[in-house]
């Protein structure tokens, strides 16, 4: 009976959490706490820029403090709306393997090149091109296209990387021996436990999929972040708009990384519990293909929806004033994120 | 929304997959941007409501992307008709949202006439438009309840009544009327959300076109109310 000991001890906690999140929904409770949120990024703005003006006016270390204080601020609940990023994250560390290590790099990197994204755009459209502000944010949309279109490739390779493990190991059940090795192997290649045995070809495939994870999801600048550094360089404020840039994306970094180490928390919980139960390595190996096959369905849904929307699917709620040849939205068209 | 992404935990045990789908559908959109709106309700000589003039404040850093723009048109015109076509632009936009303007007498909607007298000004860093939104039929108001709601519907633009520094409370300014019958009163209700048609709305708009329609939701109503 040890095996129907293991998935009970399992099931039951489940079932609760489910019944939990049931509840929530049915309470109202979700609803009300994504509310509350919006209305927050909301306020969370207006003194953003409130924060700005205020330093611009008296530059101390009050209004310093102040506007570090409200763009970290701002990154956390920015952050803790929905977005592909953290589920292509979490559904990665989830179905992939990864010690807390790694699912705390792979946060602050992400957030941290959100940030440099938003710098970028402004310092080398605006600044080094001579875009105007307005268009440099239209060209958030192209960046949002080429991250769906790396979430795709990511979990393309997720999928890839599993079936060829899993082709493997079921090659290698034919020699016993050499199949415990393989077992043993990917587990200690996964958890970290930090005992290597030799240099892992997968070790490279790992950092190369870790990096299209952060490309995947950092790639694409949050258009508030673009928006305060093209007011702030218009304000002669540029470096201050930086700081405050940089103080989000850490603000941000906090929130993913708490979603991210819950993901390694909940997983290393459920793989203690179940693992013996089911069949090993070749297990995680399904779990590596469905996690994989996840992130690439909503890789393509979203490339598809963005693709299909185009640029010129959200009318600009206030045009061009100007006769503009370059096809970017209105500010107030670049609706998203 | 912690909790969506911490159900994405369990995807991989085959429990959340569509949940975890559904996760970024519910991507709730959240303002990048504000205007500062005040509203004036004309009256002409007979007691009827003829029109909405509305002023709109944009937040200063909407404000100085646009004059950055005004500022670079390699052309002789002067600033004042720069601004003036940015006017007769932001009205022509507007004209396809009905003005982001829905008014109702006692719930049953009424119609808008054209946009008049667009005013475009640029004043202590911020960029105002005004314009007068004219009913299309003058309306007796005697004993009866006017209410309009303006907002932008993807909530990319937080459309709100001028305020008091922390937001609470709308200025008596925001809402005021001119040439009204005696014993006119004017109200701002905010908004008060049901986080469960949000929700819905969120999963619903997302997937069919694309963007969620959240904005009426947290849209300020603005009340005119006449004895009878």
């Amino acid at each position: 009976m040890p095996r129907l000991n293991a998935l009970l001890k399992v099931m039951i906690p489940l079932a609760m959490l489910v019944a939990i999140g049931v509840a929530g929904y049915s309470l109202g409770w979700w609803q009300q706490a994504a509310v509350r949120i919006v209305y927050w990024q909301g306020e969370f703005y207006h003194a953003l820029v409130e924060a700005v003006t205020a330093l611009k006016r008296t530059p101390s270390a009050a209004t310093w403090g102040l506007l570090l204080g409200v763009s970290f601020g701002y990154g956390v609940f920015h952050a803790a709306g929905p977005g592909h990023g953290k589920v292509v994250l979490s559904t990665y560390l989830a179905s992939q393997g990864g010690a807390w290590r790694r699912a705390l790099g792979l946060s602050a990197l992400a957030a941290l090149l959100q940030g440099v994204m938003a710098i970028a755009i402004i310092g080398v459209l605006v600044f080094g091109l001579g875009w105007l502000t307005r268009q440099a944010m239209g060209s958030i949309e192209q960046a949002e296209l080429v991250s769906f279109a790396v979430v795709s490739l990511l979990g393309l390779w997720l999928c890839v990387r599993s079936l060829r493990r899993l082709w493997r190991s079921r090659h290698a059940s034919s020699h016993a021996q050499e199949g415990i090795h393989e077992q043993r192997h990917t587990h200690g290649a996964h958890c970290g436990c930090g005992h290597e045995h030799h240099v892992d070809p997968r070790k490279a495939s790992d950092w190369r999929v870790a990096l299209l994870t952060v490309l995947s999801i950092g790639i694409r600048p949050c258009s508030g972040a673009v928006l305060l550094l093209g007011a702030a360089a218009l304000l002669d404020q540029f470096g201050k708009g930086v700081v405050a840039v940089l103080a989000m994306s850490a603000g941000t970094a906090l929130t993913v990384s708490v979603l991210a180490l819950l993901s390694v928390v909940a997983r290393d919980w459920v793989t203690r519990h179940l693992e013996p139960a089911a069949g090993g390595g070749q297990w995680q190996a399904w779990i590596g293909l469905a996690g994989g096959a996840l992130i690439l369905v909503l890789g393509l849904s979203l490339t598809l929806a963005q693709w299909q929307r185009g640029p010129a699917a959200a009318p600009p709620m206030l045009g061009a004033p100007t006769a503009q040849s370059e096809p970017a939205p209105g500010p107030f068209g670049s609706r998203r994120g | 929304m912690k909790k969506a992404s911490s159900r994405c935990r369990y995807g991989w045990l085959g429990l959340g997959i569509a949940l975890c789908l559904g996760g970024p559908s519910a991507a709730l959109a959240h303002p990048h941007g504000w205007v500062d709106m005040s509203v004036e309700g004309i009256f002409d000589d007979e007691g009827n409501l003829t029109a909405l003039r509305q002023r709109w404040r944009m937040d200063p850093f909407y404000s100085q992307v646009v004059m950055e723009e005004m500022a670079t048109a390699d052309d002789a015109t002067s600033m004042a008709e720069r601004l003036d076509a940015l006017g007769v632009e932001i009205r022509d936009n507007l004209a396809t949202q009905h003005n982001l303007t829905t008014i109702t007498l006692d719930d049953d909607p009424l119609a808008q006439g054209d946009v008049s007298d667009t005013n475009t000004d640029y004043r202590d860093e911020r960029l105002i438009y005004d314009f007068v939104l004219p009913l299309a039929t003058p309306q007796p108001l005697a004993g009866r309840t006017l209410r309009y709601r303006i907002f932008d519907p993807t909530y990319y633009i937080e459309m709100v009544h001028e305020a008091n520094e922390d937001g609470s409370r709308p200025l008596p300014g925001a809402l005021t009327l001119a040439n009204a019958p005696e014993g006119c009163a004017t109200v701002v209700v905010k908004a008060t959300p049901d986080p469960q048609k949000v929700m819905e709305a969120a999963m619903l708009d997302k997937s069919e076109t694309g963007e969620p329609n959240l904005g009426r939701f947290f849209a300020e109503t603005g009340e005119i109310t006449c004895p009878g």
